[in-house]
């Protein structure tokens, strides 16, 4: 509403810094929004990456789990399942693209050797451990993909936001300041223009009475 | 006085029941799981099968129960044949399965699981029955367990009641384990300690498993990095014909094909390469199997025949739970028939 806005020289002088404040953040956004799409498009390929070797391992380790469950029995499979638990650690490391906050997800060493599972060697078929061999590998897999669609979530959702920004800015923030200052140079110029008129009636006037006296 | 000649002869009638190459090879040829169901629905698991999917609508998981309950039903008979010195080699002979079942019991109540997940995990083939099974698995914690196996007065349970303390102290499963592991051999090398055929030839058995047992140990440890000679002992199971020696040689990489040798003139007719152990353990465990199986032409009026059966019985159930899961998995006919021991 530019009307709302009081039409002085300071109010121009201060709609033109906001203009050109908005200006340059727009251009920021916009290499912002580039930057974070160069990213996107990186984490993309890893993505898709890890997606087929999850694929790739998953189809292994059912395959290998099915044969193994078949020669020794469900019942020794989930005997040797319920040998040992453990917990999986991951490191997360804050990385800083463009002022966003990206989350690095590093997934630590999971496979383990036969003991550290808990595995008893002399009653654990070799299929028993290779399956839990490429279950573990599975693990990673499902890890590296967790870890490049968070990061894949993240960056979609800060592109979007900048994208937001951008629009908010381009459409209705700086037409509006434009738009302002269009009024206030306006006004400012009518009054100029009637103060210009007023002086020239004045001057007449005065004229006029010199030369009646 | 052992009673084998009547055994043997109700035991040949249960094999003209087992299903021949032919009929195998038919329901591998089947399209789909629910083919495979129907064509299993008019085999002698027919009953067992109709049972379990009663309550089940998970096709492996019916063809699983089905095949472990018939194999279970299938022991009781021939127990229930058998008396005296005859009852107690066969129940000798199906120790294995008691065996698995009480260390899946012990696991469960190490890692803290439900009763029902434990029951639908055994295979009352052995000594223990199904209501001593599930007294056992009823007990809270491991201790419990090494009390009821007690109380039904097992004698398995003997190596986990002395075990029990140091279990307690350290938490360690795996000590425990171990320690049953070498009281079966003892205890099976000590019922059958006579010079008659029966028993030599349950001797003979008890020596061939442990030794493809702790040949598949030391196979198994080769992958695992710095482990000391007192270690890798550790899990060698005394009783058998291989030797510490053997099995340390078997144990290192740089040695393992003279250590291989040595396997190979206890009659582990071996071809393939340490380097792919899953091929490595099917090769043993297919001379293990053929050795059973062989003994059905040997002496009709021995033990012979009941091991020889349910030599193929299992493996009978084994090649049915691969059929299933290759049906269930759409996994290649050519791999499934790979992984299927016929002998």
């Amino acid at each position: 509403m530019p009307e709302a806005v009081s039409p002085t020289r300071m109010n121009l002088l201060q709609r033109k810094q906001q203009a050109k404040v908005a200006v340059q953040g727009v251009d920021l956004l916009k290499r912002k929004r580039d930057a974070l799409v160069a990213d996107f498009f990186n984490v993309v390929r890893q993505s898709l990456l890890a997606r087929e070797r999850l694929t790739k391992a998953c189809g292994e380790a059912y395959v290998m789990l099915a044969l193994a469950k078949a020669w020794e029995g469900r019942e020794a499979l989930e005997a040797a399942a319920m040998a040992d638990r453990r917990e999986v650690l991951v490191d997360i490391d804050i990385r800083n693209v463009w002022g966003t906050k990206i989350p690095e997800v590093s997934v630590k060493e999971v496979r383990r050797s036969l003991l550290e599972r808990g595995h008893n060697p002399t009653t654990t078929s070799v299929r028993t451990v290779e399956s839990a061999a490429n279950f573990e590998e599975v693990l990673r897999a499902i890890l590296e993909v967790a870890a490049t669609e968070v990061k894949l979530k993240k960056i979609g959702q800060e592109i979007k936001k900048t994208t937001r920004r951008v629009n908010a800015l381009e459409q209705v923030v700086i037409p509006r300041i434009m738009g302002e200052i269009r009024f206030i140079t306006a006004v400012l110029e009518q009054r100029a223009r009637e103060d210009v008129f007023r002086l020239k009636r004045i001057k007449a006037k005065l004229e006029a009475r010199e030369r009646i006296s | 006085m052992p009673d084998f000649p009547y055994i043997n002869a109700r035991v040949r009638a249960m094999r003209s029941r087992l299903l021949d190459a032919g009929r195998m090879e038919e329901l591998l040829g089947l399209p789909a799981l629910d083919a495979f169901l129907q064509a299993l629905g008019s085999t002698p698991y027919s009953r067992e099968l109709q049972e379990a999917l009663s309550h089940t609508h998970d096709g492996v998981r019916a063809v699983d129960e089905a095949l472990a309950r018939n194999f279970s039903l299938t022991t009781s008979r021939i127990l229930s044949f058998a008396d005296g010195k005859a009852r107690e080699l066969i129940e000798l002979v199906l120790t294995r399965w008691d065996l698995a079942n009480i260390r899946i019991i012990l696991r469960a109540k190490h890692a803290g699981r439900h009763n029902d997940e434990i029951l639908a995990n055994l295979i009352p083939a052995g000594r223990l029955n199904e209501p001593a099974l599930k007294e056992v698995a009823g007990q809270s914690d491991v201790a419990g367990v090494v009390g009821a196996l007690g109380g039904l007065d097992y004698p398995l349970a003997l190596p986990l009641a002395e075990g029990l303390a140091a279990y307690r102290e350290s938490g360690d499963l795996l000590s425990l384990e171990l320690r049953l592991e070498r009281f079966y051999a003892v205890y099976g090398l000590r019922i059958a300690p006579g010079r008659g055929h029966d028993e030599q030839v349950v001797r003979g058995l008890l020596q061939y498993q442990l030794d493809a047992t702790n040949v598949k140990t030391a196979v198994k440890l080769q992958r695992v990095e710095s482990l000391s000679r007192e270690e890798k002992l550790k899990f060698f199971i005394p009783g058998g014909r291989l030797t510490e020696h053997v099995f340390l040689r078997l144990t290192d990489r740089a040695t393992a094909e003279q250590g291989l040798n040595a396997v190979r003139v206890l009659g582990f007719s071996v071809k393939a390469s340490l380097d792919d152990p899953v091929v490595f353990e099917r090769e043993i465990d297919v001379a293990l199997l053929r050795a059973q199986i062989d003994l059905y032409l040997q002496d009709p009026l021995g033990i012979d025949v009941v091991i020889a059966y349910l030599a193929m019985k299992y493996n009978e159930v084994v090649n049915l739970r691969l059929i299933a899961r290759g049906k269930a998995l759409g996994i290649p006919r050519d791999r499934v028939r790979k992984e299927m021991a016929v002998v």
